[in-house]
């Protein structure tokens, strides 16, 4: 464990450091390391490609950048602490789904997606409806028929209430009129297990956690719920919910942040930073095996994402009732 | 037979220098990191990610590897010398392996807990090796109704683990089940019992749980002792390990409890630690000597510690075969393959052959390497406890509360840790027996989230969970168990009032 303690002590010392030093005059920008606070634990996918954005961030932002977890509230201790983070460009943080999400479902410190600056959008994926292949629904039009005509009867697997996948089923079902009973599970392992052995009848999910049983005919997808067909050719055929009438588009995003206030040519040199990173090969490589598709944006339209997105997202969620169910019990 | 020609080939690749090279460091890591508690295996493999992006994936995945069954090796340690457990997995050692430490056999309890981790490790590997594909579908026919039952099963036959009175077993056993529902609801994702405060929003960490009651509360029940200076004589060489008696006992019990861990491995959710319950609590019930219990049996420490071990040898399977993580510690080695693109499931062994099973040969020669690196130590570890305790009980709370800040990086857990430190404390001096707390804290969301589940998946019909053969058979086990428990105690009342008060029955 020496090793690993060692490598941690540096990691606190840099931190610390970070944090302590006093400003620096923004034309020496950047002159020590900069930070990226995850809000995962360690081995996730936002933590694996903010760690391969700092390997690969050096050359390109002319100084380390290092990692560091912040797990908690689902996320929202470190998007707390990123805008709480001193503004002077060296604390940076992962941004995914809940950024827009967090602040709509609960009482959240800020809303962030005001309330933080954007860096970068990475990459994105978008969900996806599966089924088992011995279902018997092979095609969207079937999947809803049934639903249609038995209401109550399909079940789906979530990875908690108020997750992006639980919002886009539960928006599916709203648009296409259909009755369909939603299972918590505790994580994706445990959701396709159920959904492989039949005990559920179908998931939204990312669709790397099924790939391998797509690719084995075990696992069928029915729909994609992004704009434009999955250019895998795993998934050729599959068609995307609006191709199939139903608008529905819900992505898993990848990005950064920085806190709001932060000098405009820091920001521009983050900004700049993160666009080399992003379209850096090795970074892309990573993009991929986490099972992202590169999808680079700019901070000035990743801001205008996160509003449009918010936006989107509460008319969803009262039109599902999900915000209803949760604000009356919350009373 | 041509599985057994694949595996050749596989220690054709897995036998190059690199690659052996890569073992050791992945079990020498893994075991360090399983010495010290929080400080896991995500840690580890997190740190190491970057170091292998320059490795051929082979060389990377036996590393990672090797950290994962490695720190199975290593959780014993602090367990028995201490009584800190590094992971759910090891609690059940500490009961046993403590108390010997205690008597001055520290040596013989880690030195079997080696060996038994080696012997039901490769048992497991075999079992990879030859059954992976089938097994996988057992996997599979567990539902939520199955998960709710074994819960469920798992308490009622669990609880009173220790021994002692049952009545303070099944409180304690309830006030777990109470600390499991802090948190998150599964079904409306409402905060229960957080009383606005952020840090329970995510419910409390087990670990951080048994770390408080059991580390923290013992090092607080040392200070209170009064003569705490020990004198431990020095030991000779010779006594360092376990004698013949004391490995006889063992035999049968390691391959109990690899068995135990193998079937448990198969079923998602953190099974490695109900597995060294279930082996700890069948031992005890076939011993002949039950006057030792709770003193320092070493079957008590033979049997779970093979058990875990199998266990987390079978978890590679739906790993390796459905590509399905079954554990935390399991989802991380998950994110160490995605990084070298390899992505396991079902159709890893025929589109990667030689990284298959190198990998599976690897994981004989580090099972070996991890016996080999640990016997030595064990005089190392044991020397230890030769710290006068005003010096060991210090160093022992300081990586209690590392290790319990490392786990989450939360400051808030410290505050957990604390006060289950003195929770556990007082309890303890009370009389009260911590294991049933925390099989009632570990259990107790894993039964909720199955009885949610299966009402929802039945329309609320709870009966079918009484007729599905796999969970109906545990449930109605354990009603029959109930039932004989009544009946045994009419029986007894009975007695004592017909018969004279002499009649003392067992």
């Amino acid at each position: 464990m020496k090793f690993s303690n060692l490598l941690k002590a540096g990691l606190m010392a840099t931190l610390t450091a970070g944090v302590l030093a006093m400003p620096v005059s923004a034309q020496e920008y950047p002159s020590k390391p900069i930070t990226i606070i995850v809000g995962k634990s360690p081995g996730g996918s936002t933590d694996l490609l903010a760690r391969a954005m700092a390997q690969g961030g050096e050359p390109h932002m002319g100084t380390s950048i290092v990692v560091v977890n912040r797990p908690g509230a689902s996320g929202n201790l470190a998007f707390n602490e990123t805008a709480d983070a001193p503004k002077d460009g060296y604390t940076v943080g992962a941004a995914s789904n809940s950024l827009t999400l967090a602040p709509l479902l609960g009482e959240t410190k800020y809303n962030y997606a005001t309330d933080l600056e954007a860096i970068a959008l990475v990459g994105s994926s978008p969900y996806v409806l599966a089924v088992h292949n011995d279902a018997e629904w092979s095609t969207l039009a079937d999947f809803v028929d049934h639903a249609t005509a038995n209401p109550g009867a399909i079940k789906y697997g979530h990875t908690g209430v108020g997750t992006g996948a639980h919002i886009a089923t539960e928006q599916l079902a709203s648009i296409a009129a259909i009755d369909i009973q939603a299972v918590p599970f505790d994580g994706g392992a445990p959701m396709i297990v159920a959904l492989l052995g039949q005990h559920i009848g179908a998931i939204m999910t990312n669709p790397l956690d099924i790939q391998e049983h797509v690719r084995a005919g075990t696992i069928r997808v029915l729909a994609t719920a992004s704009e434009a067909p999955v250019s895998d050719p795993l998934y050729g055929g599959v068609p995307t919910f609006t191709e199939a009438g139903y608008d529905l588009v819900s992505l898993v995003w990848q990005g950064y942040a920085a806190p709001k206030g932060i000098p405009e040519d820091v920001l521009q040199t983050l900004r700049d930073g993160f666009e080399k990173i992003a379209n850096d090969p090795a970074t892309v490589a990573v993009i991929e095996q986490m099972g992202f598709e590169p999808h680079y944006m700019g901070g000035e339209e990743f801001a205008q994402f996160w509003i449009d997105e918010q936006a989107a997202l509460q008319v969803t969620l009262e039109q599902t009732g999900i915000l209803q169910s949760i604000q009356e019990q919350k009373r | 037979m041509e599985n057994f020609a694949l595996l050749m080939q596989g220690f054709q690749a897995s036998l190059a220098l690199h690659n052996i090279l890569a073992a050791l460091a992945g079990v020498t890591l893994g075991t360090l990191a399983g010495v010290l508690p929080g400080i896991g295996i995500s840690g580890t493999i997190a740190l190491l990610l970057p170091i292998s992006f320059g490795m051929e994936p082979l060389t990377a995945l036996i590393m990672f590897s090797g950290i994962y069954y490695g720190a199975m090796y290593g959780g014993s340690i602090t367990s028995i010398l201490v009584n800190v457990p590094g992971e759910g997995a090891s609690v059940v050692t500490m009961i046993e392996g403590y108390q010997m430490a205690r008597r001055g056999r520290a040596g013989a309890a880690l030195a079997i807990a080696a060996i038994g981790s080696f012997v039901a490790g490769t048992l497991g590997v075999v079992g990879i090796t030859f059954i992976a594909p089938p097994l996988a579908q057992v996997a599979i026919a567990f539902g939520p109704p199955e998960y709710f039952a074994i819960a469920a099963l798992g308490l009622l036959v669990l609880t009173n683990l220790s021994g002692g009175s049952a009545l303070r077993a099944v409180l304690m056993m309830l006030i777990g089940l109470m600390l499991g529902t802090v948190g998150m609801d599964y079904m409306t994702g409402l905060v229960r019992f957080g009383f606005g405060v952020d840090g329970l929003g995510d419910g409390l960490d087990f670990i951080v749980i048994v770390m408080g009651v059991f580390g923290l509360g013992e090092v607080l029940a040392r200070i209170c002792e009064r003569q705490n200076d020990v004198r431990v004589t020095k030991i000779k060489f010779k006594d360092l390990y376990p004698n013949r008696e004391e490995t006889r006992r063992s035999i049968l019990p390691i391959f109990r409890g690899g068995l135990i861990g193998a079937i448990m491995g198969l079923i998602p959710g953190p099974s490695g630690t109900i597995s060294t319950f279930a082996s700890y609590a069948l031992e005890k019930k076939l011993s002949t000597r039950r006057e030792e219990w709770g003193k320092g049996a070493i079957e008590g420490v033979a049997g779970p510690e093979a058990a875990n071990n199998a266990a987390s040898s079978f978890t590679m399977i739906p790993l390796l075969s459905l590509g399905l993580p079954f554990s935390a510690s399991a989802a991380l080695l998950l994110s160490g393959f995605m990084i070298h693109g390899i992505q396991p499931g079902p159709m890893l062994v025929s589109t990667e052959p030689v990284l298959f099973w190198g990998l599976i040969a690897s994981m004989y020669i580090g099972n070996l390497i991890c016996l080999i690196l640990n016997l030595p130590l064990v005089g190392l570890f044991a020397s230890v406890l030769r710290a006068p305790m005003r010096y060991l009980m210090p160093v022992v709370a300081l990586v209690t509360f590392t290790g319990a800040y490392v786990l989450n990086y939360s400051l808030f857990d410290l505050g957990v840790l604390t006060f289950f430190g003195f929770l556990g404390f007082f309890l303890q001096m009370s009389g009260y027996s911590l294991a049933p707390l925390a099989l009632g804290a570990f259990l107790g969301p894993q039964l909720e989230q199955g009885l949610i589940q299966t009402m929802v998946l039945t329309d609320g019909n709870i009966w079918t969970l009484m007729t599905r053969p796999l969970a109906g058979t545990a449930l109605w086990l354990g009603v029959a168990m109930i039932g004989w428990m009544i009946f045994r105690f009419i029986r007894q009342l009975l007695r004592r009032s017909s018969s004279q008060p002499v009649a003392e029955d067992v």
